[in-house]
């Protein structure tokens, strides 16, 4: 197959996969509304197709590209709601939270969504992103920025529990306890993830320019969400910050997340200015 | 009246310094440096003066400036809330050390288990049963024994986990310590040359040789890589290196200094010539940035860049190719330093003043090697392995002690204590007597 065919066909998956992720949201929404058991199945097929689908679409630019697809904003902005979508299918299928799709397919349409705005040209890699750390260091930031998706998606829904079982009494609603294990351990492994990111970042740095570090916004940055999530496991560990405190705690570092990625982008000149 | 005594200065100080070494000032010290981080991303860093008057306008860009928000990481307040957070911490690692050392030694017993009572799953089962969770959960028995009359065996696994959050924190402290000792002992310098050239790395004993440097290209003039081929000596002539190839993302380094591909651009030659009879006064090269001033000390001549391939397009100077099909070089003419003129000259075409004619010739690509050395990033790669580390064992590796004693009946009582995921490890038991019924 040519490049330019895989190249169509990820267009084509994209586009697929984006109406898909938008129809499982809907899906989800009416099953607040319904509270039908059969609704939450159609959601979840719904959003398996559709992150099989975009995982086929981001294999097929890899390879049509001949290079990791992670060199621009439309590539890591893809890669992003593929590793939010990925971390919910995990955590619901592990965990049976359907109603968490709620939640978080939002999140996914909307990082999708400006992907979709983006430019979609396939550029050659520019020097400084050839590099064996391109992979581990963005493939390790799509996954670490995926779990705080998910930790603020149960923050959210913990925040809104206690409507949401009066709605959905004779559904299984997670418990508020559970909730908040389940918010606390998203956030853990994603601070791990995290850390990774900012130390391999650190290491391609100093091979590339120099300096393991260099007060770039991008790396101001993800140091801030990093602090931001210290912070919170301090609190929860020390001082017991549990329930609603740490649930908003969860949001601020996921905002914090979102504007790494996307504020610097638009409103910080940075060296990272290709991501 | 009150019947609260009055604190003595030996309790205030004593507050004060357990201030020091709280996590609550730990805390409020991470959001003071979050807010530093937060001004220092919305602000750019490091640019000149005239800078942030032209684009804050002359009263926030003067606020700016005078607050050193310009550089706002290494302004007083900034280093002094990095000392106090250093301070923080290594005041907090030396205060729990010994607690934990005295917990991973003493807290770990079957004694304690006993008395305490705290067994978060008990189950009652067959000698082989239990000996089997034993070896499945990967546990060995290094305690046995006797309890008002009853044999107790007791194992544990996964004790380090209590020195996980410490360990971050050790790393933690090595980056910080680190970063300023970089600080002091960073060497960072740079190296502009052609082909052939050779330069003084900048404060030291070595001669840097550029034998060779190309720009490969991919489709549209795309560059693939900057490729310099190097050779590193000694001024005394007693080292020279084989050929080193240095290229962006390839760094190489020689005795404690590391060269990384910086930047490219074109140079040309300045000849000057005699007027009257063309003879060769003087050859140098230039670069763009650069200026050269000629032998009478009146014109000066600053190359402010040069275009390969030019040509204007909608009053813009462009370059077409990144090859050299109609190179131009753009410089600002000075005479006894002022502005003369500003203007394009292709190449090869000579200027003409009284006494000489000067020539830009031969554009030739240079390159910008950068040399750095820091002493200190091995201790910032450790401070990394640390916190990574201390993360893992912090969060991923939990105590888990098992303890069992026998009964009357033949059987055992198995007690479990498992602090973190006690879902999981109850599942996992529960499969293993599962697994060990069937197999019966």
């Amino acid at each position: 197959m040519s490049n330019e065919l895989l190249l169509t066909l990820e267009n084509w998956l994209f586009t697929i996969a984006v109406i898909l992720y938008i129809f499982a949201m809907a899906t989800y929404f009416i099953f607040m509304a319904t509270r039908s058991i059969k609704v939450t199945d159609i959601a979840r097929w719904l959003i398996r197709a559709g992150f099989l689908l975009h995982t086929i679409a981001i294999i097929c630019r890899g390879i049509g590209a001949g290079r990791w697809p992670f060199a621009n904003q439309y590539e890591f902005a893809t890669c992003f709601a593929w590793g939010i979508a990925l971390c919910f299918i995990i955590f619901e299928k592990k965990h049976n939270f359907w109603i968490l799709g709620a939640f978080v397919t939002p999140i996914i349409v909307l990082i999708i969504g400006y992907a979709a705005m983006l430019n979609k040209d396939v550029k050659p890699l520019m020097p400084a992103l050839q590099s064996g750390w391109l992979g581990i260091h963005v493939s390790t930031a799509i996954i670490a920025y995926g779990l705080f998706a998910v930790s603020c998606g149960t923050s959210i829904m913990y925040l809104l529990n206690d409507r949401l079982a009066l709605h959905f009494a004779d559904i299984k609603i997670p418990t508020k306890e559970k909730l908040d294990i389940l918010g606390y351990r998203a956030t853990v492994l994603g601070f791990m993830f995290l850390s990774f990111v900012i130390i391999t970042g650190a290491i391609w740095a100093q091979k590339a320019w120099g300096r393991y570090w260099t007060w770039d916004p991008k790396e101001t940055w993800s140091l801030i969400t990093w602090l931001i999530y210290a912070i919170f496991l301090h609190l929860r560990i020390s001082r017991g910050w549990k329930e609603k405190r740490a649930a908003w705690l969860l949001i601020i570092g996921f905002l914090c997340v979102v504007f790494t990625y996307i504020g610097v982008n638009i409103f910080i000149p940075s060296l990272h200015s290709y991501a | 009246m009150t019947n609260e005594k009055r604190k003595s200065p030996k309790d205030v100080l004593n507050a004060v310094w357990k201030a020091f070494y709280s996590m609550k000032m730990g805390i409020v010290l991470l959001l003071i440096v979050c807010v530093f981080c937060l001004i220092g991303s919305i602000v750019i860093q490091g640019n000149s003066p005239a800078y942030y008057t032209k684009v804050y306008g002359d009263s926030l860009g003067n606020f700016i400036l005078s607050a050193g928000l310009d550089n706002i990481y290494k302004t007083i307040p900034f280093l002094v809330i990095a000392a106090l957070l250093g301070l923080n911490l290594i005041l907090c690692s030396i205060n729990r050390l010994p607690l934990l050392l005295k917990r991973y030694k003493n807290e770990f017993k079957l004694d304690k288990r006993l008395v305490g009572n705290d067994a978060a799953f008990t189950v009652d089962l067959d000698k082989e049963t239990v000996n089997e969770i034993y070896e499945k959960l990967n546990c060995k028995i290094n305690q046995e024994e006797e309890y008002e009359g009853v044999s107790y065996s007791y194992a544990v696994k996964g004790k380090i986990h209590i020195f996980g959050s410490w360990l971050t924190h050790l790393g933690i402290l090595l980056i910080m310590a680190g970063v300023a000792l970089g600080s002091l002992l960073l060497y960072s310098d740079y190296i502009i040359g052609v082909k052939g050239s050779s330069s003084e790395v900048p404060g030291t004993d070595y001669i840097l040789t550029i034998e060779d440097y190309e720009i490969t290209y991919k489709e549209d003039f795309v560059v693939d890589n900057y490729t310099t081929t190097v050779q590193i000596g000694n001024k005394q002539n007693t080292l020279k290196t084989e050929n080193l190839i240095i290229q962006v993302n390839s760094p190489v380094t020689v005795h404690g200094y590391t060269y990384l591909q910086n930047s490219t651009g074109w140079a040309v030659e300045a000849v000057f010539r005699e007027l009257d009879t063309g003879n060769e006064i003087r050859r140098e090269i230039v670069y763009p940035g650069s200026s050269i001033t000629d032998d009478q000390d009146a014109y000066t001549y600053r190359i402010v860049e040069v275009y390969p391939d030019f040509y204007k397009k909608d009053d813009k100077a462009m370059t077409a190719s990144p090859f050299p099909n109609n190179p131009v070089v753009y410089m600002a003419i000075y005479y006894y330093g002022g502005l003369y003129s500003a203007t394009m000259k292709a190449v090869d075409v000579p200027i003409e003043t009284d006494a000489y004619t000067i020539t830009f010739e031969n554009p030739q690509l240079f390159t910008v090697l950068q040399v750095t050395r820091d002493p200190a990033v091995y201790l910032v790669a450790a401070g990394s392995a640390l916190i990574l580390a201390g993360l893992a064992l912090a969060f991923y590796v939990s105590v888990l002690e098992i303890w069992s004693c026998d009964l009357p009946d033949g059987k055992q009582r198995l007690f479990i204590k498992y602090k973190q995921g006690q879902t999981l490890i109850n599942d996992k038991i529960d499969s293993i007597i599962k697994e060990s019924r069937h197999e019966q």
